[in-house]
């Protein structure tokens, strides 16, 4: 009985270490990103539930959420539509005299400064019929500087450009345009944000947008980089 | 208050079957039928059985060996027995968390039917948890694994039971068996044998039983012995690079697999990882559920302390291992933790039942309180009615026919001799299936089937496909991906076939296409067209002179081939969806991908028509009768109607699969 005792007694103080550990992480969890679910997504392995969609309506657009639905390259455009290359292959945005178009400052832009291969974040609904298919209510363009270690003859664009899915200590998994992409990061390659400030890779995280500059590797299964640019976080205000 | 586990009672191993009789039905209903994308790994798990090979790591032997047995179940096709594997599991552990439950509850805690009404509302919620279902109607080895811990658990409290060394014997041997579905459960070892020593620490000086533990264990770990003798079979290059043919290759097939994933977070971030948990806690099993859970918690220390030990021992253990595990698919892996978090809810539930009931019991009526623990029963169960209908679309795969109907499609069209490149490793048993397990046209060449790179394979004199696309695109990289050069880059790329869009694709896999390769251009520009069907439709830009349908009569499951005429007068590029009644089937850029290339290489003038020339599959679940086959384009939501095909269902669709694989 004296042991059963001990065992309870030993037991309650786990269950009070677990919930002090719980509240703990809740209240650095609340500190960081507030009381919203921001944190999670930017979280590895987190995936929000699947939704079936409903019936003859089309999705609202998220409210608040700073990512784009869509990330990727211009291929194509018309007066009324852009072709997309995403990281889930070719992407129609569908362009209405609704859709604000602005450069990352704000500043309204006109559907013809957009020229092909622009990097351009793009926030609106699916289309009803074809998920294949955005209509757009806000199309932001990125800027991507020339990278300067690239010589100047060499494309001003990136090698890749993609949403961060994974990050090891030396290895970042895109999602990319054309699927999954594996970037081996070096003690040589340099991570900077658009205005050419230094990054450590921590300060990298899933979800964020990146450029990157390198080579493949000689088996072609990943990318070697030589330099990440990240994509800065969009503005709210530009929802 | 700390007495030993209860034998379940005949009553309880009924109400054990029937609960494993309601899942297994909703399950079943809710099947993918085939082969699918809905698990990155899922459809080489579903071939790797019924050809005793190799999976990936950690290799699943015993998976294996289990989906080998019922591969020779008499119905359907391989990998929907594979499929029917992960439900008769999933809904046997189900039934198993019922037994273990209710050999828990403490007799004190409440009457013995609010006890079962307890732990059969835990057993449902975890059914019906969104993540659990997903995985027990797919091929995968999630639903083993707590299928393995049941087994485990339910032998460890029988050993407690009856302290025979033969029950621990077969203990240990479930156990050690349990590292091939997870080699994670090893994680569980140290709570396991501290609830041994509690339970009784006078075995410690005991040879035989001693004896029994190692044997057991050693036994079932003894499977590993499979993963050099089939090490041959594997074709996936990162399983290649660490093969288990050496002691050191064994241990990085193993243990030391994916050393990448574990451990992969700061502390600093372990706060948000453990939110991230709650977060999918909340999502499988509620809050309400996570409430009740801590509820019980507290209830299995104070009614049984040396099992809260065992529970929560592993637990704590699988939660600090995962939420410091870095993979994409992280949900998965949290499903043992959720099975425990089960269980405290049945302790939770109990106290709570049993507290109402004794409420009622102050009335002296007996009656009344008779009635009164009739009505809580109900109720209580009928709680699990809401995850059941709230999950029930997102879980529902039966509709899940893509895959199948587009390979039987492409074995069906491709010429004798002809070589069909695919993903490589892992991500190309969509197509190694048919061959692995149906030996379906052996005449066709899967390069990637036998080695990642197949570069240096002679393709010279044979018509050559792929369903991968390997040109006019940067090469697709990543796993799964063709090695570069291994078709001439001034090849052309010409879509043939087009499947449904698949559900899910947990990567980007989710095009079904045949593409044919070619040093010759398509034929992708005439300068008069003669349409069967004349439409003469503008569209924006774009001019549709007519169509060819052939046959307008199909089988369902079948393609039916679509030749459409047009004129661009913009140059813009243009999408063309095609429906069958108001369900887009597929999406495609007019000139099938090459009208850029074929206006740069070879011209195109205003006048001239355009010719798209391709196959398109008709879905086996599209129900016989006649259907309004139309197109639009992306530019103009004017409907062109092609015409009226009409679907018959002579051959069922599994029966139509089995006759092209082979059978």
């Amino acid at each position: 009985m004296v042991e059963h005792r001990w065992q309870i007694i030993i037991g309650a103080g786990i269950l009070i270490l677990m919930l002090l550990t719980a509240a703990f992480s809740f209240g650095v969890y609340v500190g960081r990103y507030g009381w919203s679910v921001k944190g999670l997504a930017r979280q590895p392995g987190f995936h929000a539930v699947p939704q079936p969609k409903p019936a003859g309506q089309n999705q609202a657009p998220p409210q608040g959420n700073q990512r784009p639905d869509l990330l990727g390259r211009i291929w194509t455009i018309s007066e009324d539509a852009l072709e997309l290359l995403t990281q889930d292959g070719p992407r129609l945005i569908r362009v209405t005299s609704d859709t604000r178009v602005v450069d990352l400052s704000g500043t309204e832009i006109s559907l013809s400064q957009l020229k092909r291969d622009d990097n351009i974040a793009v926030y609106g609904p699916r289309d009803i019929t074809n998920d294949n298919v955005l209509l757009a209510t806000r199309i932001v363009r990125l800027p991507l500087r020339t990278n300067p270690n690239q010589p100047q003859d060499k494309n001003q664009h990136p090698d890749i450009l993609g949403k961060i899915r994974h990050i090891d200590e030396d290895t970042i998994r895109l999602a990319t345009e054309d699927g999954p992409q594996f970037v081996e990061i070096s003690p040589e390659t340099r991570i900077e944000d658009l205005d050419g400030a230094k990054l450590l890779l921590p300060q990298l995280n899933i979800g964020d947008g990146i450029a990157v500059y390198g080579k493949l590797d000689a088996g072609g299964d990943h990318w070697l980089a030589t330099s990440i640019v990240r994509l800065p976080p969009l503005n709210p205000s530009l929802r | 208050m700390n007495s030993r586990s209860q034998s379940p009672s005949a009553l309880d191993y009924g109400i054990a079957a029937l609960l494993t009789a309601v899942v297994f039905l909703v399950y079943h209903a809710t099947l993918t039928p085939s082969l699918s994308y809905l698990s990155p790994d899922g459809n080489e798990l579903a071939t790797v059985p019924a050809v005793l090979g190799l999976a990936h790591s950690p290799g699943y032997p015993l998976y294996t060996w289990l989906g080998k047995l019922f591969s020779f179940l008499p119905f359907g096709d391989i990998a929907h027995r594979m499929n029917l594997m992960s439900a008769i599991l999933g809904a046997c552990s189900v039934g198993g968390l019922y037994l273990i439950g209710i050999s828990l509850l403490h007799p004190d805690s409440g009457p013995s039917i609010l006890r079962r009404t307890a732990a059969a509302l835990a057993a449902l919620l975890f059914a019906f948890s969104p993540t659990f279902w997903s995985q027990a109607v797919i091929a995968e080895v999630y639903s083993p694994n707590i299928f393995m811990i049941d087994v485990s658990l339910l032998l460890l409290l029988s050993w407690e039971r009856s302290g025979r060394n033969l029950d621990f014997f077969l203990f240990s041997l479930a156990f050690g068996l349990s590292l091939d579905t997870h080699i994670s459960n090893l994680g569980f070892a140290p709570a396991m044998a501290l609830f041994i020593v509690l339970t009784d620490r006078s075995k410690l000086k005991q040879p035989a039983w001693w004896l029994a533990g190692l044997g057991g264990f050693a036994l079932g770990a003894l499977q590993f012995i499979w993963l050099p003798l089939r090490a041959s079979t594997l074709n996936d290059r990162f399983m290649l690079a660490r093969a288990p043919i050496t002691l050191k290759g064994l241990y990085g097939y193993t243990l030391g697999a994916f050393p990448q994933f574990i451990f992969a977070f700061s502390i600093p971030e372990l706060p948000d990882r453990l939110v991230l948990y709650f977060a999918y806690l909340v999502r499988e099993l509620s809050l309400c559920g996570l409430i009740v859970g801590l509820l019980g918690l507290a209830v299995l220390l104070f009614r049984r302390s040396r099992h809260f030990y065992l529970l929560t021992g592993m637990y704590l253990v699988h939660i600090f291992f995962f939420i410091q595990y870095r993979v994409f698919d992280l949900e998965v892996f949290f499903l043992p933790a959720h099975f425990f978090w089960a269980l405290f809810i049945a302790f939770g539930t109990a106290e709570a039942l049993g507290g109402l009931s004794a409420a009622v019991r102050l009335l002296k009526r007996d009656r009344l309180t008779r009635v009164a623990n009739l009505i809580l029963c109900i109720t209580t169960i009928a709680l699990a009615i809401f995850p059941l209908l709230f999950h029930w679309k997102i879980s529902d795969h039966s509709q899940d026919v893509a895959v199948n109907d587009f390979y039987a499609n492409v074995w069906e069209m491709l010429p004798e001799g002809a070589v069909l490149l695919t993903s490589s490793g892992v991500f190309g048993y969509d197509a190694f299936y048919w061959q692995l397990a149906y030996d379906t046209r052996p005449d066709v060449l899967l390069p990637a089937l036998t080695t990642p790179d197949p570069a240096g394979m002679d393709l010279a004199g044979r018509d050559i496909f792929t369903t991968t696309p390997v040109l006019n695109r940067p090469q697709r990289r990543g796993p799964g991906a063709l090695p570069a050069g291994i078709i001439d880059a001034d090849w052309w790329q010409i879509p043939i076939l087009f499947g449904a869009q698949t559900e899910g694709g947990a990567r980007a896999r989710s095009h079904l296409i045949l593409y044919a390769l070619s040093a010759e251009p398509p034929e992708l520009v005439i300068t008069n067209a003669k349409p069967s069907i004349p439409l003469e439709a503008d569209l924006n830009g774009l001019r549709i002179l007519g169509a060819d349908l052939s046959p307008i009569t199909l089988e369902s499951g079948a393609r039916i081939h679509i030749v459409l005429y047009w004129q661009l007068y913009q140059p813009d590029l243009k999408r063309v969806i095609t429906f069958i009644d108001d369900q887009p089937l597929e999406v495609h850029e007019l000139g099938l991908g090459n009208l850029q290339r074929y206006h740069r290489e070879i011209g195109l003038d205003s006048d001239q028509v355009i010719v798209e020339d391709y196959w398109l599959v008709i879905p086996s679940t599209i129900t016989p009768g006649t259907h309004k086959l139309s197109i639009r384009s992306d530019k103009s939501q004017t409907e062109i109607d092609l015409g009226e095909i009409t679907i018959v269902d002579q051959l069922e669709m599994m029966e139509r699969w089995l006759n092209i694989a082979g059978r």
